[in-house]
């Protein structure tokens, strides 16, 4: 081993920061009701979630709470079959350029045999289309690999409006020897999902282009579930624009599930929302806006073993050799 | 050929720095000059000399006693060797950042030959500016600063460079495994002009090539920093000396060739030293310094940067008169002006015409001080007592009095007591407790009032067994008004609207601090115990509750112990404990299951109700004398340093976590270091 090997092993190790679990003991707050959910302004089907906070190492049910009668501008919300505690409303709700949205939950969280009442609401936000998406390689190196990639989005903030913007990310697979198309949401929960705001006037009423996501080969799907990218894989970026009070309780919830850091800590508190009657939760209204860019295939980024096990043995006539010098 | 050289390297440091600043003159200064202008060394704060001293809080290290103390990575340092007082606390594991009697650590002025560096830290707090081989002593003032000094709120912190040989050319340096430092100095006119030029290099990034087979992007990464000091001393006549210092530093990240990150710190200080008799004398400085960072990466079409900056101009002026024997009267102003441009972001995309990018607006002040102060003594009496006037833009100015007195009421005893108000109107806007380059300075606005804070001590210090021993106990208690802190979830970075992000309200901190020194045998050193407590009551934060400071940390231990074997085998060892740094943990959990998936969520509900824990470490040095305790022309030695012996897994973060396979909430602890072998050789000549 050379001189030079030996100090470098010796100080990534010195640098190289370890971890280990720690056997902490936390306090447990009362129980509080969480109500969380929101509609869009595109047609579907869309819920309203009422559960509870339970002690933090505890592996306690937080969805054990008693039903309730919940309303979204007094249209009456229907129970879930399958998932306790989410209540739906019709398949076709849409929200309305400009409505105003009200939530009504009543439920006797506390079990004293009378009901309490919590509310929110939310005006539709301004809708702001997406123009454009691009899957951009960021590597520097002409014969690299085209991983990670970026998806960079554009659009135009208008001017004077504050706007508070979020991102989702979806994969659908192309069509293989074998399966038909899947369509993943990638950005399955508030930490996955990106957040930008303009709401002070530092970019606004700019052109906006913004690498929303970083893409590598894998894409985490689930905590022990990956994606693997291939070649003509469609990736789709839905750009929302969200009322200031649902983008600040996703902010929160992003910035606690974070946790601290030294370098860049941001003091954590309690949970911004705009449930009335001391409940956690948000309730908001977005707007929907897509575009989708399909994965070209680059020479080098997928090995044979996984383009056979997509594609199958032939998967060359899809995708032929690029010749040299062309 | 060697003087050309020299020469050469001096008349290259203004191209290398382009500014003058100027430290203000100490009480080393004003008995350097009495009587001629001859170099007085000064030693530290004898225990004979501190019994008299009415200021309390006074803590005074020289560069022989940091040198034998252990040290991590095998770099020596000023400030990780301060933390070692009592009332001085680190804000991380190894990091340059601190506190002082539970006060935050932008409330520490630190100034380099009277000029303030505004980051002292390079390579993320790890390692602080200050080369040991220019450094000629540390001044540390926990409070109760003198009139001539002010703010900030908690400390002010006097590096003092040397004065440089006036007899022949002299030279020292080291070469450690991860850095090496070299100084010259010597007479470019004999009795006329002296100088010296000293230069740290940190070369750990070179070595990471090697792990191209471990990792391709670190491999392909450049880390690096360096110091640069140099130092003119001219004799203009018997009554006027002129001091030219400056120092220029610098921090250089790049990644696998995508992008770099660089910061640094300039500052530079030119003072005029002139007797007008032999009972008055005046010191005029310049001062300035130079803060800034840049940032600026391209990835195929997309490319950005980032920079900002503070630049700080300084003029200040002083008048030395001793009437009399029994007073000692000095008074002056200072006057400095700040340009600020804490955040300026472009980003560009080929193919799309315009930029984007955010734009903190710059702003600019003025803050001017005048000041008045007088050190009496009458018999077994030592007063001070003096008045500070300080003013920001003619919109806030705050009278800041200071006063004490020490009686020497018997033999080897002394009681003290002080009282001093201090202001500030320069905040860091960074939540950063590990020393991150990308500080954000504020300066006061409608928004962002001046903090102010009363401190009260009283201190009792007595010599014993003929001098060779000192003890000494002080009590403090800090009132703390308009202190900031962030507000939950505050976002910082980039925002033109960071003063929504400050709530203001008051603090208070108080403790006491126990210290037991030697300084003269063949085992020095001392034991030091610090009770200390900081608490902040802000509308807002913990739900308008009074909360701990991350400075809060009620117990502390320092322990630093040198043993002299023989004329050449030096022996020390340190040990650290204080109780963990308070921090936010979660209460309860919560998920949110909006988007398709449960994610549990963390809810916190007060502000740093948790500890982390207790924080203790062993750390050991051995210095070898290779002249074997004999002067020689040329004097080498080796010094081997283990930091945290017994490996000591000390918290640096302690984060909540979901595990993935378990879905059980965990708490996870991270620590950066075990044991740190280093091995440092030092030659001079």
């Amino acid at each position: 081993m050379s001189r030079k090997s030996f100090v470098a092993i010796i100080w990534a190790i010195l640098l190289t920061s370890c971890t280990e679990k720690y056997d902490f003991k936390l306090s447990t707050a009362p129980s509080r009701i969480v109500i969380t959910g929101y509609v869009c302004n595109e047609p579907g089907q869309y819920a309203i979630n009422i559960s509870r906070t339970g002690g933090y190492f505890a592996a306690d049910s937080l969805t054990d709470v008693p039903s309730a009668d919940v309303y979204i501008n007094d249209e009456k919300l229907t129970p879930c079959d399958t998932i306790p505690n989410r209540y739906l409303t019709r398949d076709d709700f849409c929200a309305a350029d400009g409505e105003v949205y009200r939530l009504k939950v009543e439920i006797d969280f506390d079990g004293d045999g009378v009901n309490e009442t919590y509310t929110a609401e939310a005006k539709t936000p301004y809708f702001v289309p997406l123009s454009g998406l691009l899957l951009q390689t960021l590597s520097n190196d002409s014969g690299g690999s085209q991983f990670p990639m970026t998806t960079l989005i554009t659009f135009q903030d208008p001017k004077g409006i504050p706007c508070y913007y979020g991102a989702h990310l979806y994969l659908t697979t192309a069509r293989d020897s074998a399966d038909t198309y899947n369509r993943y949401h990638i950005s399955n929960t508030p930490s996955k999902y990106c957040l930008g705001t303009t709401a002070t006037d530092a970019i606004d009423g700019q052109f906006v282009f913004f690498p929303a996501y970083l893409i590598s080969k894998r894409l985490l799907y689930h905590p022990l579930d990956t994606l693997t990218i291939y070649p003509n894989d469609t990736v789709e970026v839905e750009l929302n624009c969200h009322t200031k009070e649902y983008f600040d309780f996703l902010s929160n919830c992003t910035s606690s599930a974070s946790g601290s850091n030294p370098m860049f800590m941001v003091p954590a508190g309690p949970i911004q929302g705009n449930i009335s009657g001391g409940a956690i939760g948000a309730f908001g209204v977005y707007t929907v806006s897509r575009k989708k860019a399909v994965v070209q295939y680059k020479e080098g980024s997928w090995t044979d073993e996984q383009m056979i096990k997509r594609f199958g043995v032939d998967w060359r006539k899809l995708f032929p050799k690029e010749e040299s010098g062309r | 050929m060697r003087r050309c050289v020299f020469i050469w390297l001096i008349a290259l440091m203004p191209c290398i720095m382009c500014y003058a600043a100027n430290p203000l003159v100490d009480e080393s200064d004003s008995i350097r000059m009495e009587g001629t202008l001859d170099e007085v060394s000064v030693t530290a704060l004898s225990s004979r000399k501190k019994l008299d001293i009415p200021s309390l809080g006074l803590e005074k290290l020289t560069i022989q006693q940091i040198r034998l103390m252990p040290s991590m990575f095998g770099e020596v340092d000023v400030i990780k060797s301060l933390q070692m007082l009592p009332g001085v606390q680190s804000m991380s594991e190894g990091s340059s950042a601190f506190s002082v009697r539970g006060g935050a650590p932008d409330q520490n002025l630190i100034l380099l030959d009277g000029a303030t560096i505004y980051n002292a830290s390079h390579f993320l707090g790890f390692f602080s500016i200050f080369n040991n081989d220019i450094i000629d002593n540390a001044v540390l003032h926990k409070g109760d600063m003198p009139a001539t000094q002010g703010g900030r709120l908690s400390s002010v912190l006097e590096v003092t460079t040397k004065e440089g040989s006036n007899e022949k050319l002299h030279g020292q340096g080291g070469i450690g495994l991860i850095s090496s430092r070299i100084l010259l100095e010597g007479p470019l006119v004999k009795d006329k002009l002296t100088a010296w030029i000293g230069g740290r290099v940190f070369y750990a990034g070179m070595f990471l090539p090697a792990l191209k087979n471990v990792n391709r992007l670190v491999s392909k990464s450049r880390l690096t920093f360096y110091d640069i000091n140099a130092k003119l001393s001219a004799t203009l006549s018997a009554k006027h000396r002129l001091y030219i210092t400056g120092y220029a530093g610098g921090d250089y990240m790049a990644l696998s060739g995508t992008g770099k990150f660089m910061y640094s710190n300039y500052s530079a200080t030119a003072r005029w030293s002139a007797i007008v008799s032999d009972k008055f004398y005046i010191n005029t400085s310049f001062l300035s310094s130079f803060y800034n960072y840049t940032g600026s990466g391209s990835l195929n079409a997309l490319s950005g940067q980032w920079t900002s900056k503070i630049d700080d101009y300084g003029f200040r002026q002083e008048y030395t008169y001793n009437p009399d024997v029994h007073n000692s009267l000095k008074m002056g102003y200072h006057l400095s002006y700040k340009y600020i441009k804490s955040g300026d972001t472009k980003i560009n995309q080929e193919g799309i015409e315009n930029s984007m990018g955010i734009s903190i607006p710059a702003t600019s002040s003025i803050e001017t001080a005048l000041f008045a102060s007088n050190a009496q003594k009458y018999g077994i009496v030592s007063l001070t007592y003096g008045l500070r006037a300080s003013f920001l833009n003619n919109i806030y100015w705050n009278l800041e009095p200071r006063a004490g007195i020490a009686v020497e009421f018997y033999k080897d005893m002394s009681l003290k007591a002080s009282y001093s108000r201090t202001a500030q109107y320069i905040h860091l806007m960074q939540t950063s407790t590990a020393g991150s380059p990308l500080d954000v300075w504020k300066v006061s606005s409608p928004n962002l009032k001046p903090e102010t804070c009363d401190q009260v001590s009283v201190g009792y210090v007595c010599n014993f067994y003929k001098d060779q021993f000192q003890i000494s106990v002080e009590g403090y208690y800090k009132w703390l008004h308009n202190v900031a802190d962030f507000k939950d979830f505050a976002d910082v970075m980039l925002n033109k609207d960071v003063d929504a992000e400050i709530l203001s309200g008051k603090g208070r901190a108080f403790g006491v601090e126990f210290m037991l020194r030697r300084d003269i045998g063949k085992v020095t050193g001392w034991v030091s115990y610090t009770y200390s407590r900081s608490f902040r009551t802000i509308d807002g934060i913990n739900s308008g509750r009074e909360y701990s400071s991350t400075a809060d940390r009620p117990h502390s231990v320092n322990i630093f112990l040198n043993y002299k074997i023989n004329k050449w085998i030096d022996v020390s060892a340190t040990w650290v404990y204080a109780t963990g740094q308070p921090f936010t943990a979660p209460d309860a959990r919560y998920e949110v299951p909006d988007f398709g998936d449960k994610e549990v969520i963390p809810l916190y509900t007060g502000r740093n109700t948790y500890r982390m824990p207790d924080y203790h470490r062993l750390d050991l040095a051995v210095t070898f004398d290779l002249n074997k305790g004999i002067k020689k022309r040329y004097n080498h030695n080796i010094n081997i340093s283990l930091y945290n012996v017994y490996c000591r897994h000390n918290a640096w973060m302690m984060s909540f976590q979901t595990n993935p396979e378990s879905h059980q909430q965990e708490a996870i602890l991270t620590y950066l270091f075990s044991i740190v072998p280093s091995i440092t050789y030092n030659l001079s000549f």
